[in-house]
């Protein structure tokens, strides 16, 4: 039995021999291309949201979907940005002059900078949801090692009701030349991202999950692994939440 | 990964660096795969000389027509590495993508 999440048009694309089911988008340029498109989160303005809640004088790591011209800006700007970003073509676009704040493994940076090194760790996006419930746990435990002793996370999470009856069931977008469709669907506590393109005899589809969490669960989850957090914003379809490392 | 393959890897690294610091003889010190704090694996290859100890990150690509290898050396007057460089390992060969310390 098939395990992958595609559903609707997206399934019956992927049931054909002629087209290419990526497990992870992320290997096609035009699939990452739309993907950082879409997690984009148009409620809030991001350089603003970073202007407002990073200082200056803060070490900071970026982990996630984070604009190139974003990263550019605020790194011009005086912030001392760090990026972790493992996929090279993710990182089109970041000025040569800041390429050596970019690393494609924390183990990396730790190497480089000893553990302990970073007052913030900002989850762009909604890269937290990549996480299932098991993995988060993980996430929090390892992630500690790169924060200071007073070192904080930067999260931002979808709103998962407003969600639930606003998903987008397909659209499309032409990027490269290309029309891609994607969709998205809500099933229990995931959302469901599939994409489709098909350009001369390339034809593909690719999906992607997203964990679905109530800020009150992150924040127990997080407890576990000794953060307590607040809600800095709670808007119509995001939460930015502050995670404190304590102990 | 088969033994050939890792061989052949750590052939292409020795090769790489050889070429980089052609006065000095290095030696094989280890091959290390583990996840990062994000749930990223990434294999480490460890080189060492009289001067210095060289590491080699290798990280898979979605795409696989390449890995992504990052290049750091640590030597006596310092605990920690210093990057040298990225580079990408495509078809049993290492080509530099670009420098970040050119001392």
């Amino acid at each position: 039995m098939d395990e992958r999440p595609l559903f609707g048009p997206f399934s019956r694309k992927g049931s054909y021999s002629r087209v290419e089911v990526l497990d992870n988008l992320f290997a096609d340029d035009r699939f990452v291309a739309l993907y950082q498109e879409t997690v984009a989160l148009p409620e809030i303005d991001e350089l603003m949201l970073y202007r407002r809640y990073l200082r200056k004088e803060d070490r900071v790591l970026l982990y996630g979907t984070f604009s190139p011209d974003l990263f550019n800006t605020l790194c011009q700007e005086g912030y001392d940005l760090y990026l972790v970003e493992p996929e090279l073509n993710r990182i089109t676009g970041i000025s040569s002059r800041y390429m050596d704040r970019v690393y494609g493994l924390s183990n990396e940076l730790v190497d480089v900078m000893g553990s302990g090194a970073f007052d913030k760790i900002v989850l762009p996006g909604t890269t937290i949801a990549r996480y299932s419930r098991g993995e988060l746990l993980l996430f929090f435990r390892n992630v500690r090692q790169l924060l200071t002793p007073a070192g904080q996370l930067l999260v931002n999470i979808h709103n998962a009701r407003y969600l639930k009856t606003h998903v987008q069931p397909i659209a499309s977008r032409r990027i490269q030349d290309c029309t891609l469709f994607y969709g998205q669907k809500v099933d229990r506590n995931r959302l469901i991202f599939n994409l489709y393109l098909k350009s001369g005899n390339d034809e593909k589809v690719s999906y992607a999950i997203e964990h679905l969490y109530e800020p009150d669960t992150l924040f127990e989850f997080a407890k576990l692994s000794r953060y307590t957090g607040r809600t800095l914003y709670a808007g119509k379809t995001v939460s930015i939440l502050e995670l404190d490392k304590i102990g | 990964m088969d033994e050939k393959t890792t061989q052949a890897r750590q052939d292409s690294c020795l090769s790489f660096i050889t070429t980089l610091f052609p006065e000095e003889t290095f030696q094989f010190v280890e091959q290390q795969t583990y996840p990062d704090a994000f749930g990223h694996t990434g294999t480490h290859i460890t080189f060492k000389s009289a001067l210095r100890e060289l590491k080699l990150s290798f990280v898979s690509q979605a795409h696989s027509r390449f890995e992504r290898v990052f290049l750091a050396e640590k030597t006596s007057a310092s605990p920690f590495f210093s990057r040298m460089m990225e580079a990408t390992y495509e078809d049993g060969q290492l080509y530099i993508h670009h420098v970040l310390k050119s001392d």
